[in-house]
């Protein structure tokens, strides 16, 4: 006689309750290891202060060897032999002096003096060579392949991705900004808003599990097409009951809210931002300068929606320099230099220079030697972390051995990282309130590097 | 001739006019080819440095059809005598694709034009050779060429979307005369 058995011989009916009630479990057991996590991070207290953390994405991959130079005699003719037609000329350098000196000496590239002169100040501190790493790397260890690699290095899409979420070696879930959103978000008081804002478009850095990334266009809140007049506002408000209807279908329910909850935030933030007070602090015109005014508004009106930490995400393109390289580099590092001191001088203005960081981040770094007129895709890249609460005028980390086919090379210029992604992140996420318990949440590879902690911080 | 021959003659005749069509590749005027940069700059405005002579096609890069490495293989037709750089860049580019399906969710190879050649003539796990070692498209240095000696400037988009450039006649890589095979679309800035 056969025995019944209860797993092959569950029933349809059965087997659809069994999987409802397991993915129910799931989902209760998710939100309620969410709030657990969530009360661990209040319980840190380090929550009673304002703080903003701001990606400053240099889409493209910068070229950070033309951003710090070798300014000592001899690093410098060795830069220029190596530079070729990529070289600055040594007299167009700003020459820096770190706290801490490892032998060489220093220049910023000469369309930098706002940051040369943040950095004398001790507002603005230098990362050196940071790059994806799935585990630390030396030489022998990339040519014999003897340790997992950043899968697709060299890759624009790939490494913008890695980059934003610090787990190569995974596929993509969530970024790392998204999971400090998450953890973070229980600082907040009954927010109206979310705390991860994105001033270009939809990025992987503030995806999250709990915490959605909201956009907001550089001049001010994304409002839907055609409701700008007396028809549209009917129209408008025709759409939002369509919306508020329940469905039978739970996805069209949920969707039709969060539909309607972003057309009310919109409406909620447009009209705080316009009854703010103008900032009298002056941005460079362009699509950053525009990108980091906006955050500094955002961030006067935090308090009005209970905000206590907020991730913002501003972006600029066009740092791909296979050629005509000099002077677009040019072009843009002025950019960069220029609305970063702006975005300083702005949240001086609002009191809060010591609360909020502003980092930039990058695909990669590029080829030390060049292609003929620009440079080709290469990994570790130098970059910036600016604040009040940076322990800035130093460089942190090691600057490679700037020798092709030297010891840091892996063909043509290309550094290995001498500072992983994790370890700049994790130094970052401390910052913002995660104890060290708590890192592997938002890093969950920091464990595997020496540093989760590189000092840059105060 | 008998309607089972008439039948036989006309599947082979389609047979062929299909195989034809898929074996050229896209044409000069196919979206995916960009003649020169995205705005090509005029000559007149480039450096004088950077306006150089057309140069032959190097025959030390080139191979005749009767003796192509590759007859028979994806890559058949990369620098044959006789063909064009068009042809050549959908080849490098159906190289790739091959590559992917042999190394499904991997991506193409990566790195320098020495690195990816290398991982395209065997030294990849599978000890798959995509293009023979010896091709000779390929150079000293391990480069794989052009019909005009330049190696192929590959650009790395994204794990499945390579951007692949020849430097053309005058061998200046980023001229107004470059080619570009852009199989997906250009890198999103």
């Amino acid at each position: 006689m056969n025995t019944p058995n209860p797993i092959t011989d569950l029933g349809r009916r059965q087997f659809l309750r069994s999987c409802c009630a397991a993915v129910g479990s799931t989902g209760l057991l998710s939100a309620m290891s969410q709030l657990r996590l969530m009360g661990a991070v209040a319980g840190d207290g380090a929550g009673d202060d304002y703080k903003a953390l701001v990606c400053l994405f240099l889409q493209g991959g910068n070229d950070a060897n033309n951003m710090i130079v070798p300014y000592d005699t001899t690093g410098y003719a060795e830069y220029a032999a190596a530079r070729t037609s990529l070289s600055l000329p040594r007299d167009m350098l700003l020459p820096i002096t770190p706290l801490s000196t490892d032998g060489r000496s220093y220049g910023l590239h000469g369309a930098m003096a706002p940051i040369q002169s943040l950095f004398a100040s001790g507002q603005v501190a230098m990362l050196a060579n940071v790059g994806t790493l799935v585990v630390p790397t030396n030489r022998s260890q990339y040519e014999a392949r003897s340790v997992p690699l950043p899968p697709q290095l060299f890759s624009h899409n790939n490494q913008q991705v890695q980059w934003q979420s610090s787990v190569g070696d995974e596929s993509f879930t969530t970024g790392w900004g998204g999971r400090l959103a998450d953890l973070t978000n229980a600082f907040n008081e009954n927010p109206s808003l979310s705390m991860s804002i994105s001033l270009d478009g939809q990025n992987s850095f503030q995806v999250g599990k709990a915490v959605s990334q909201f956009s907001v266009n550089r001049t001010g809140v994304v409002n839907m097409s055609g409701t700008n007049n007396a028809v549209g506002e009917v129209r408008l408000e025709a759409l939002k009951s369509v919306l508020a209807q329940e469905d039978v279908n739970l996805f069209q329910t949920a969707f039709g809210g969060l539909t309607k909850d972003a057309i009310d935030t919109s409406a909620l933030l447009g009209s705080t931002l316009e009854a703010a007070t103008p900032l009298t602090t002056e941005f460079p015109e362009g699509r950053l300068g525009d990108q980091l005014s906006m955050i500094a508004k955002l961030i006067s009106v935090a308090p009005q929606f209970g905000l206590k930490r907020q991730v913002f995400f501003a972006r600029l393109g066009g740092w791909d320099m296979h050629n005509n390289q000099i002077d677009a580099h040019a072009t843009l590092l002025a950019d960069i230099a220029n609305g970063m001191k702006s975005f300083y001088d702005a949240t001086v203005e609002l009191g809060c220079q010591n609360n909020v960081t502003t980092f930039t981040a990058s695909d990669f770094g590029r080829t030390f030697n060049t292609n003929g007129d620009g440079s080709d895709h290469g990994w570790g890249s130098h970059h910036m972390v600016m604040g009040g609460a940076v322990r800035g005028g130093d460089i942190y980390g090691t600057v490679p051995t700037l020798e092709i086919n030297g010891p840091d090379d892996t063909g043509r210029g290309r550094w290995i990282p001498t500072t992983s992604v994790d370890e700049y992140a994790a130094t970052l996420a401390k910052w913002f309130g995660v104890s060290d318990s708590n890192l592997p949440i938002v890093l969950p590879n920091i464990g595997r590097f020496a540093q989760p902690d590189l000092g840059f911080m105060l | 001739m008998t309607p089972r021959r008439t039948a036989i003659a006309a599947v082979v005749i389609v047979a062929v006019l299909v195989i034809g069509v898929w074996r050229s590749g896209p044409a000069p005027g196919d979206p995916a080819f960009i003649p020169g940069k995205q705005e090509p700059i005029p000559v007149t405005e480039l450096e004088p440095s950077r306006v150089a002579e057309a140069f032959v096609e190097d025959p030390r890069f080139l191979v005749s059809a009767e003796e192509d490495p590759l007859i028979g293989l994806v890559g058949e037709g990369l620098n044959q005598i006789g063909g064009s750089i068009e042809r050549d860049l959908s080849i490098v580019d159906e190289v790739l694709a091959a590559w992917q399906t042999n190394f499904p969710g991997l991506g193409n190879p990566v790195g320098l034009n020495v690195e990816i050649t290398a991982a395209l003539t065997g030294r990849n796990k599978l000890r798959l050779d995509l293009i023979p070692a010896d091709h000779p498209a390929i150079n000293e240095a391990g480069e794989l060429c052009d019909r005009w000696g330049t190696p192929f400037i590959f650009h790395q988009i994204s794990g499945d979307n390579m951007e692949l450039r020849s430097a053309g006649s005058d061998r200046l890589p980023y001229s107004a005369d470059d080619w570009v095979f852009n199989p997906v679309s250009p890198l999103e800035e």
